[in-house]
């Protein structure tokens, strides 16, 4: 019980000094963050908000997030910005659906495998274009995916029209489509599992691939990181396809896991991703942020939308706490930037 | 011959107003043959000039901002707070009145209290994005967010307020020597903007600070105030837009204008405006902006759906866009 340790005990200044490290570092405080809200609304719902049920439906909801917000992540640390996340995710659905289903009127019905592989072509395809747009024209991001969100929800709406001509709710799709948002593997819910592997896959390219310090260079300071070499016209192009196939993912869990497409399949895919992404720490000038902290954002934000569902909230109010939380966000963002530079 | 090149000289001399000037001929003369003449009816014309004034004066602030090299997507969530925080406090409704004691206020009051609450959230992204540098997107997102989410109590959980007093009705519908009232507004703060814009330091400094932030920190331009203040006018311009929008229906509700952060934006960058500041020109705004309207009018008049609008139109704003790039390039 005496003997010492072999490696060399920290004298009290170290710990201190780690410890304030921890307490100082911003997951810690995304960490605290999150513990405080789930107690609050723990509270606030007698306890129906903490029930383990509960819980895991926050993250299955965040699933559909968290796919979005790590493509989102790769745009935003190259200092872009991806408004049309949520066009692409329906767009992607509504034109699988539109292929696969069996109801008569529609394209379909083709395989499963093929629809699939359609549908992630389709939301890589149409980030391409934002990609080739932005890094070869130079236009703003902003206008660019703007316009893309709005001509991708309209094709998706086109395609779940099909020979009626009036939006509908595409369903009669095959069962199998089901094993993605429905199902669990040892006990863990399929969208569970894609939530954790997208982050985990996102992490391991961003810290542990070439191309990862490329998209950090590129963001960091684009004129430094062309100078040094890097086609930081190919990255800027490559993060929005990430992003666009993310998105389409994004589509296909949500359509399993209701089995059914139509355009109001996701609601604000674009704002909640964003707000994942920047609630998490990453800088919107780019260049600074981690997948852990996107990791945090999408479950603060996961907790605040079931919470406020649980407690009754109506929809407006709703939008009132997610804008004042995506405002704080951006405000501490801020105040961290003008600090650092300063000091 | 060099008589006549003289006297277009003016016209010829800027290139990009010309284009715009053949493109809006072109549009409206292509419209009025697709809509087989009903374009040019009496009662679509009046349609067409109102919702072009709305998104006209909300479009000239949007400009100012953008061309400064920021942007207001809050316009669209301003616009109906701004109107509906008004026509709750003016209306004779008593169950939705919102005004102390439940009397409804008198009309200037009421504008003057709609004029503040636009100037006033123009005022919050103004200082967000000058004095706590935060980048204008967000802001004016959550803004955006926000408003929809207050207009909501506003209006008392998302009911129409109607019971406004009449004489409010003249800003919308009112017609002053043969000419709508809502068009003399708009043409007033066309010119107010240009003069501004052409004539004054302020104006210089906007476009120095969209051009190039540090050369004009250099030249010993104040940027903070700068920033602030574009929103503040933008701010302005969407009160003043909200008047028009509550007075032309006389009832103020949560869904009382869709897209308006998109059609302003939109009008912005067709005009020529570039996204990244410095460029622009006020009159290729009011161009755009008519560009703009009559696309989404002649769509409408010939029973496209709107998703398929949609598609045109987000594909009207990138050929704008893609045009301004390669036009720029050379």
């Amino acid at each position: 019980m005496t003997e010492t340790p072999s490696y060399q005990k920290p004298s009290g200044s170290n710990i201190k000094e780690y410890a304030s490290r921890v307490v100082r570092h911003e997951n810690f405080v995304l960490g605290v963050i999150l513990g405080v809200l789930v107690a609050v609304f723990g509270v606030t719902t007698r306890g129906l908000f903490v029930r383990p049920a509960n819980l895991v439906n926050v993250l299955i909801q965040s699933s559909t997030r968290s796919l979005a917000a790590v493509g989102q992540a790769f745009v935003i640390l190259t200092a872009g910005i991806d408004l049309s996340v949520g066009g692409i995710a329906i767009l992607a659905a509504c034109m699988g659906g539109a292929l696969m289903t069996a109801t008569p009127g529609y394209l379909g019905p083709i395989s499963v495998g093929t629809g699939v592989l359609i549908m992630l072509l389709v939301g890589a395809g149409v980030g391409a274009i934002n990609g080739v747009v932005v890094s070869r024209l130079r236009v703003s991001p902003l206008i660019v995916t703007l316009a893309m969100w709005q001509i991708a929800l309209g094709l998706g709406s086109h395609f779940t029209a099909g020979a009626t001509g009036k939006p509908a709710v595409i369903i009669e799709l095959p069962r199998v489509l089901a094993i993605l948002g429905q199902e669990s593997i040892g006990g863990v819910p399929t969208p569970v599992i894609a939530f954790i592997a997208v982050i985990v896959l996102g992490y391991f390219v961003l810290n542990h691939t070439t191309f990862g310090k490329l998209v950090y260079a590129t963001g960091g300071n684009e004129v430094a990181a062309y100078l040094s070499g890097i086609r930081t016209r190919d990255v800027k192009f490559w993060v929005y396809v990430i992003s666009g196939f993310c998105a389409a993912i994004a589509g296909l869990l949500q359509m399993s896991r209701v089995l059914a497409a139509s355009d109001k399949l996701i609601g604000t895919l674009e704002l909640d991703s964003i707000a994942a992404v920047v609630v998490g720490g990453v800088s919107l000038f780019g260049g600074r942020g981690s997948l852990i902290g996107v990791l945090f954002g999408v479950l603060i934000i996961g907790v605040i939308n079931n919470g406020m569902n649980i407690v009754g909230l109506n929809v407006w109010t709703q939008n009132l706490v997610k804008g004042g939380t995506i405002f704080a966000a951006v405000a501490v963002d801020a105040w961290r930037r003008r600090t650092r530079s300063e000091g | 011959m060099p008589g006549i090149k003289k006297k277009l000289s003016p016209l010829l001399v800027n290139r990009e107003l010309l284009i715009l000037v053949i493109v809006l001929v072109v549009l409206i003369v292509v419209a009025g043959i697709l809509t087989e003449g009903l374009l040019f009816s009496g009662n679509n014309i009046r349609n067409l000039l109102l919702r072009t004034c709305i998104v006209g004066i909300v479009a000239v602030g949007q400009a100012i901002v953008m061309l400064s090299s920021g942007i207001d997507l809050s316009v669209g969530g301003n616009l109906v707070l701004a109107s509906c925080v008004g026509a709750a406090l003016m209306t004779t409704d008593p169950r939705l009145n919102l005004a102390p004691g439940g009397n409804p206020l008198p009309v200037a009051v009421g504008i003057i209290i709609i004029l503040l609450v636009a100037i006033g959230i123009g005022t919050a992204n103004g200082f967000s994005v000058s004095r706590l540098r935060m980048p204008p997107l967000i802001v004016t997102l959550a803004m955006w967010q926000m408003a929809f989410g207050a207009a909501y109590q506003a209006t008392n959980l998302g009911q129409l307020i109607a019971n406004i007093p009449e004489p409010f009705a003249i800003f919308g519908q009112g017609i002053v020597g043969g000419i709508p009232v809502p068009v003399i507004i708009f043409i007033l703060v066309v010119v107010v903007a240009y003069f501004v814009l052409n004539y004054t330091s302020f104006g210089r400094a906007v476009y120095a600070v969209g051009g190039s932030e540090i050369n004009a920190w250099f030249s010993g331009i104040n940027i903070k105030r700068v920033r602030t203040l574009v929103y503040i006018l933008s701010g302005v311009c969407v009160g003043i837009a909200s008047i028009i929008a509550l007075s032309r229906t006389l009832c103020g509700s949560i869904r009382m204008v869709v897209g308006l952060e998109m059609d302003s934006i939109a009008a912005v960058v067709i005009g020529g405006v570039s996204l990244f500041g410095g460029k622009g020109n006020i009159l290729g705004v009011v161009l755009g902006v008519f560009i703009l309207c009559v696309i989404n009018n002649t769509m409408t008049l010939m029973e496209i759906m709107p998703f398929h609008q949609d598609i045109i139109r987000g594909g009207v704003i990138l050929a704008a866009v893609a045009a301004n790039s390669l036009a720029s390039k050379k």
